[in-house]
């Protein structure tokens, strides 16, 4: 409890400033030094992850409060649960089960709430920050344009469908660790993965 | 190849992970059908988008919102056994300590259940308490004729109150232990 008293909220920066800068640890070391008591590990972890979570989970639900409290709530199971991982598996796959695990409830709740279409929103409601880097606004309107009508494809498509693409083509992972992490054999997530990439295809030339 | 096999294709074409007569078949497909060109870079396209979709941050408070659930789930009573031990060996799902009292209580259980289920023995049977003041055993209708008069007179020689059953007489079982005496 002490030393989670000293970090105060600059330490909560995005880039890593109380471990060696000279070392930079894997992930699975990380979780090995909280294993063992090391909590500024697991702050580490938090800021490798939160953002990653965030992008994959919002792309997932559609909702940015409620992707915000499904990673918080990853990331407490991280810090409650955090003897449940065993280094036979890549600790990314671990966290990113999990929160797809959560994701996935939490739209079975969702389906019996109303929803709102992104469609319906105004920019003004986007939370989320648009990229730094000075563009020409017609550029950015037609990029957030663009970021529009994707999110509204992915959400049309199956939860099986929606899970690997979104980790595929957004999240960037491997075909292996996405297998391992909604747990079906390799082929049938490339095939999930080219049936969603041919539905969204289709699902933009109508919308266009 | 079809127009479905060619779909199938489609993202091992991309990612080039098709081999080359497949590729070359796959190409050969494209060439003679425009549409399923445009298909392909159509996908492809929005591979390129998907792949430069802004990344979705957090809020500004989110740390401190996190670090405020885990100060709350450590201090939590229930939750401690989460937070501060670990997972330590179990057997069958109980701890060393219970499965000792678990495995103790089994074998006491046993132990005594054998102690009180009743012996019984195929030639005598037990008759109830209201009957006699004390229980006996009455030998089986079988072997009744060793009442007669020379069996009442070993009796008599015999300070054992004990029946003696016919088979053990005829078994000579002890008979390398007892040496009888006849009266000469």
């Amino acid at each position: 409890m002490n030393q989670m008293n000293h970090y105060s909220a600059n330490s909560y920066s995005r880039s890593s400033q109380h471990m060696d800068k000279e070392f930079v640890y894997t992930d699975e070391e990380l979780i090995a030094r909280f294993q063992n008591g090391d909590e500024q590990a697991y702050v580490e972890l938090v800021n490798r992850y939160r953002d990653r979570l965030m992008t994959f989970v919002y792309r997932f639900v559609n909702d940015e409060v409620i992707a915000e409290d499904i990673v918080q709530d990853t990331l407490v199971k991280l810090y409650t649960h955090k003897d449940y991982y065993r280094n036979i598996a890549k600790f990314s796959t671990w966290i990113y089960t999990i929160a797809g695990n959560l994701a996935k409830t939490e739209l079975r709740k969702k389906k019996r709430r109303k929803v709102t279409n992104l469609s319906d929103m105004g920019s003004e409601d986007w939370e989320y920050q648009i990229p730094a880097v000075e563009r020409d606004t017609g550029e950015i309107v037609q990029g957030q344009f663009a970021e529009r009508q994707i999110q509204k494809a992915i959400q049309s498509l199956p939860l099986h469908f929606r899970t690997v693409v979104i980790l595929r083509d957004i999240q960037e992972l491997s075909y292996e660790e996405i297998s391992k992490i909604v747990e079906v054999p390799l082929g049938t997530v490339k095939s999930r993965i080219n049936r969603a990439r041919l539905q969204l295809q289709e699902m933009l030339k109508e919308l266009r | 190849m079809n127009r479905y096999q060619f779909e199938d294709l489609i993202s091992d074409y991309i990612e080039n992970k098709l081999p080359i007569a497949k590729r070359n078949e796959f190409e050969a497909f494209m060439e003679a059908n425009p549409e399923a060109k445009d298909q392909l870079e159509s996908i492809r396209s929005l591979m390129k988008s998907m792949k430069k979709l802004p990344e979705v941050k957090t809020s500004d408070g989110f740390t401190a919102k996190l670090m405020k659930r885990v100060e709350f789930e450590k201090n939590r009573p229930s939750a401690k056994k989460y937070v501060t031990s670990t997972v330590g060996k179990t057997y069958f799902g109980f701890t060393p300590v219970y499965a000792t009292v678990m495995t103790a209580l089994v074998i006491a259980f046993v132990v005594i259940g054998m102690q009180l289920v009743p012996k019984t023995n195929n030639n005598s049977t037990v008759l109830p308490t209201s009957i006699t003041a004390e229980t006996s055993i009455i030998p089986n209708s079988s072997s009744p004729k060793q009442y007669q008069n020379d069996d009442i007179m070993l009796a008599e020689d015999n300070d054992s109150t004990d029946v003696d059953s016919p088979t053990r007489v005829k078994s000579g079982q002890f008979d390398d232990k007892i040496k009888l005496v006849g009266n000469k």
